[in-house]
């Protein structure tokens, strides 16, 4: 079986309705998971269509400016611009073998939705992106993508109209379509059993950067350094050097306006422990337990829980917790760019904003930074940052 | 807040009406909407109506993945109005129960309070059950024992989708009534009833064995009351028609009108009269 809890996190604080759906999802994920077949595809999949592996580069300016090396794994490189599609065709393939032939997916800027909306084209199945009326608004571009690749999107137009209402609205309509119909979740968060299976879909970024750095570097990294929104890039990393208790693992939460402001989505900084969307962790919530509303230029960290398994990583001390702010994240958005050639996406720019902060601290050391997505789809948003009309 | 005196039984409540061939109205309102104030005032309007046999008061979250937009909304306007739990708490205290009345919320609202605190606070208050509506059974044993330490009936829901052996593992401690979700889906009001509404009734009852089962979940008028009463639920939950009617700011006398329309259709008497 597979562990439900982190700890004293996670669980499955779901209605009764979707509990014998997640059982399924768990059952399938039990019997697939460990199946040659099942892998070989997957892999497959991975190496042919994702076009994995993806690179580790050393960032050789950025190194010499700051005074450490700077290793940047590249999920910006995955199809798609992010490490999302990992998780995607990890699922897709497995709700295929499952009977299923419709998937839908929450999206909060756009790239979860976009990635399962390519796996579902690439495994011949329907699809629905449930996201916010604010994000459609923000992220004109994602959606059209969506549709070009033959997904509704709906309209998520209750509550704050953002990510949180687009998880909310997916898992009201999932109970109505459970027959044929997989709920294909975006993140290391969630019931039982999607922060498990969400891990192993992208610990092959862990995987990778391990083997990389010893064969590029001849030895493991001081550091290992990434964004942490729901958390399904950073503990996907993190997996491959949880065993390694000398490499320093970091999550970079985001700061928005900064953590007084009250303006930010840093669970770890402003949170305390709850219940949402199924998880028993840290949420930013007030003192009824009503969930806050949070901020971030990224709206891939903007969201008011992280997942189970981090909190039980920082409480037992195996991994660390900071954040960077929207400012921060900005500047590494532009120096990334200006110093190394790389437009890294506003989440990532978390990560980078993190080593080039601490970077007295680092120096001398080998920092590897999970560069989950590429900056492509942020450009509008860095425009209007610098006041720039585009 | 009033100390209210020792609550009235659900059980007690669901015998008498059993003893009349009634079957029981369940009327839900949210707490808070569309003030704290008002809320209180339609509570009590409901209960002295002498058509609501149980009154279930939603204790808001900001987050009701189990509801429809109805009640979406009317959290919305509640949390906008300033409710929270110790509110919810003073109202039930405040109120003067004729009838008992039954909370439904969601975990993080019971978390956050303190489960015990929470429990020995609807005590207090005269909470007579509780229904979480995102605590799966085998997430809910400390707040099931809590509970039973309070003498509060923790309400188990079962949906369409719950197997027999999972019903019957669930409703082996049931007590006060067993919520049957009447469909696939959230909250809210529905032309037409599930096909196989009767057959998951019959499941109901049978596992729920002597404890009293209602159904809820596009409940939304006399004829869907009338129809699962007849088809042997021991009460009705109707819930977002009558939030529809607070929304739209309809008068006290239109509300009651409503709900003594629902309650006829409990009798045996009136589902006679609709047949012929």
């Amino acid at each position: 079986m597979i562990e439900s809890r982190y700890g004293e996190y996670g669980g499955t604080y779901v209605p009764e309705m979707l509990v014998p759906a997640l059982q399924d999802v768990a059952a399938g994920y039990e019997k697939y998971r460990n199946d040659p077949g099942f892998r070989a595809e997957l892999d497959d999949y991975l190496k042919q269509f994702v076009g994995r592996p993806t690179p580790l580069t050393l960032s050789r300016n950025m190194s010499r400016k700051y005074g450490f090396k700077l290793y940047l794994k590249r999920e910006d490189q995955a199809f798609t611009g992010a490490h999302k599609i990992n998780n995607t065709i990890g699922q897709a393939l497995l709700a295929k073998r499952m009977g299923k032939t419709r998937l839908i997916a929450e999206t909060g800027a756009g790239q979860h939705g976009v990635a399962t909306a390519t796996a579902a084209r690439a495994l011949g199945m329907d699809c629905t992106i449930f996201m916010g009326e604010v994000d459609i608004e923000r992220q004109k571009m994602n959606v059209f993508r969506m549709r070009l690749l033959g997904a509704e999107v709906v309209a998520v137009k209750n509550g704050t109209r953002t990510l949180k209402d687009a998880i909310s609205e997916a898992m009201r309509s999932w109970v109505t379509c459970l027959d044929d119909t997989h709920y294909l979740f975006g993140t290391a968060y969630g019931p039982h059993p999607f922060p498990a299976m969400v891990k192993d879909f992208q610990s092959v970024i862990g995987r990778e950067a391990r083997a990389q750095i010893l064969e590029q570097e001849g030895d493991l990294p001081a550091c290992v350094v990434a964004c942490v929104g729901g958390g399904s890039n950073a503990i996907g990393i993190f997996s491959g050097f949880l065993k390694d208790e000398a490499v320093r693992l970091v999550g970079v939460e985001a700061g928005g306006c900064g953590i007084d402001s009250g303006k930010h989505a840093a669970r770890f900084q402003g949170g305390s422990k709850g219940v949402l969307h199924g998880s028993y962790t840290y949420v930013l919530q007030d003192k009824y337990g009503q969930i806050s509303d949070t901020h971030s230029v990224s709206a891939g960290l903007d969201y008011a829980a992280v997942g189970p398994e981090h909190s039980m990583l920082r409480d037992i001390g195996r991994a660390e917790y900071s954040y960077a702010t929207d400012d921060e994240a900005l500047h590494a958005f532009r120096e990334l760019g200006m110093v190394e050639g790389i437009l890294p996406a506003l989440e990532s720019s978390h990560a980078v904003a993190w080593a080039i902060k601490n970077a007295e601290e680092l120096k001398g050391k080998t920092v590897i930074v999970n560069l989950s997505g590429r900056g492509d789809k942020d450009v509008y948003t860095v425009a209007k940052h610098m006041g720039v009309d585009i | 807040m009033m100390i209210s005196k020792g609550h009235l039984r659900l059980s007690e409540q669901f015998d008498r009406l059993r003893s009349r061939g009634e079957g029981a109205l369940i009327a839900y309102i949210t707490l808070g909407d569309p003030t704290p104030a008002e809320s209180l005032a339609i509570a009590q309007t409901l209960i002295d109506s002498g058509s609501v046999d149980v009154l279930e008061l939603g204790v808001p979250f900001s987050d009701p993945i189990a509801d429809g937009p109805v009640i979406q909304a009317a959290v919305d306007r509640a949390l906008k109005a300033g409710m929270n739990t110790d509110l919810a708490f003073d109202i039930a205290g405040a109120l003067d129960k004729k009838v008992p009345v039954v909370y439904l919320t969601y975990y993080n609202i019971v978390l956050q309070y303190g489960i015990e605190r929470f429990t020995e606070s609807c005590r207090a208050a005269g909470v007579s059950g509780l229904i979480v509506a995102d605590l799966p059974f085998e997430e809910s044993l400390e707040l099931r024992a809590a509970c039973k330490l309070c003498d509060v009936d923790y309400i188990h829901v079962v949906t369409p989708n719950t197997g027999p052996e999972r019903m019957r593992k669930i409703l082996a401690d049931a007590s006060g009534f067993v919520y049957l979700v009447s469909t696939m889906g959230v909250t809210g009001k529905r032309k037409t009833l599930s096909d196989s509404l009767g057959e998951f009734i019959r499941r109901g009852r049978e596992a729920a064995r002597q404890a009293p089962v209602a159904v809820g979940f596009g409940i939304s008028g006399p004829d869907h009351v009338g129809e699962v009463v007849g088809m042997g639920a021991d009460g009705a939950i109707v819930g977002s028609a009558i939030v529809d009617l607070i929304r739209d700011g309809t008068s006290a006398e239109e509300i009651l009108a409503f709900v003594k329309t629902l309650k006829q259709a409990t009798r045996p008497i009136s589902a006679a009269v609709n047949k012929t």
